[in-house]
């Protein structure tokens, strides 16, 4: 029901902001901006950095709105825009995999059952990991995102996103594992 | 899943004045105010513009006198006669326009009746030649005829005055 209304509210913003209502945008901003901010935050240590790639995801957002099909959500739609942004700061056509992706096994078993007990020990160990590891995980992990969702935000195949994702659960736990035999 | 508020730091959040930072230049670059210098802009835009506007009006006016004036003064001889006989018998008619009209024959007085038919025919003798003769028409006769016309028309209406036939 509150998605419902949620997107409701949005669907109306976003046609106030198409009619010349600026105020409109704000209130669309206000809603979105930490969203956004803490996710870059995750790729970009340096405010300064995450700061302008929210602006540039905000304008570009605004300056593309009347092109928004409403297929998604407005937050789905501002996301893909700030990785596009990122992308191209870094001067990739695609998001460069750690590992052959198209070699990928696809038959790798899934663990998305396994769930995460999130702790710093993670955090750290997620921060090792390569933006497109980083990206899928966050997606789906924190923010939600299905797999179908992903691949149209990474530009990325649907099956291509399951294997990242499996391959960084590995990981991270294979991770954890070792330090914990450290400690 | 991981739970948002677990996964991110409080590091990781903007603070409001980040937020506000952000949307000042989010805001200027998609809205951009109307500063005072652009407006200080406009109104000596407007100042100009109407300057040059009184100017145009002006020029114009100037322009069309003095082409007025060239195009009247290069008129042949005899049409400037024609406009100078026109023009004094109009001055005449206007300040003795109401008297004129209640001049009307009268069987007391035979020559005042005739002076004021006389004055008809003259004016209708002098509107049907202006008809035939339009200001292009430089035809010697015509405007002799008009300018005897004329002439005829004045010496008239002078007697007519001398006579008491018209009070001013």
């Amino acid at each position: 029901m509150d998605i419902q209304k949620s997107n409701t509210d949005e669907t109306f913003l976003i046609s106030r902001i198409r009619n010349g209502d600026t105020q409109a945008y704000k209130i669309l901003y206000d809603d979105h901006v930490e969203l956004l901010f803490r996710f870059l935050k995750q790729f970009r240590k340096n405010d300064s950095e995450v700061q302008e790639l929210v602006q540039r995801a905000f304008i570009k957002a605004f300056e593309g709105l009347a092109s928004f099909n409403y297929r998604s959500k407005f937050k789905t739609w501002l996301f893909q825009i700030a990785l596009n942004e990122m992308r191209s700061d870094i001067r990739r056509n695609s998001i460069i995999p750690f590992v052959d992706i198209d070699a990928a096994d696809e038959s790798v078993s899934e663990s998305n059952d396994e769930s995460f007990e999130w702790n710093s020990t993670l955090k750290t160990l997620f921060d090792q990991l390569d933006e497109t590891k980083r990206a899928v995980f966050m997606l789906y992990e924190v923010e939600g995102y299905s797999h179908s969702e992903i691949a149209v935000l990474l530009n990325i195949g649907e099956s291509t996103s399951r294997t990242i994702l499996t391959r960084t659960k590995q990981w991270l736990r294979n991770q954890l594992n070792v330090t914990r035999s450290i400690q | 899943m991981i739970n948002p508020k677990q996964f991110y730091s409080p590091s990781d959040i903007p603070t409001e004045k980040d937020k506000r930072a952000i949307w000042n230049i989010v805001s200027n670059s998609l809205f951009p105010k109307r500063t005072s210098k652009a407006f200080s802009f406009d109104r000596r835009s407007f100042v100009y513009g109407m300057a040059a506007s009184f100017i145009v009006i002006f020029t114009s006016i100037g322009m069309y006198s003095t082409f007025k004036m060239l195009v009247e003064t290069s008129q042949p001889q005899e049409i400037r006669m024609d406009n100078a006989y026109q023009s004094a018998i109009r001055g005449f008619e206007e300040v003795v326009s109401s008297a004129m009209v209640s001049s009307k024959p009268s069987p007391k007085n035979d020559l005042a009746s005739l002076r004021v038919l006389r004055l008809q025919y003259l004016n209708e003798a002098i509107e049907q030649l202006k008809k035939e003769t339009n200001s292009h028409d430089l035809s010697p006769l015509k405007r002799q005829r008009l300018h005897a016309l004329y002439n005829m028309k004045l010496t008239l209406l002078q007697e007519m005055l001398h006579q008491g036939e018209i009070e001013l």
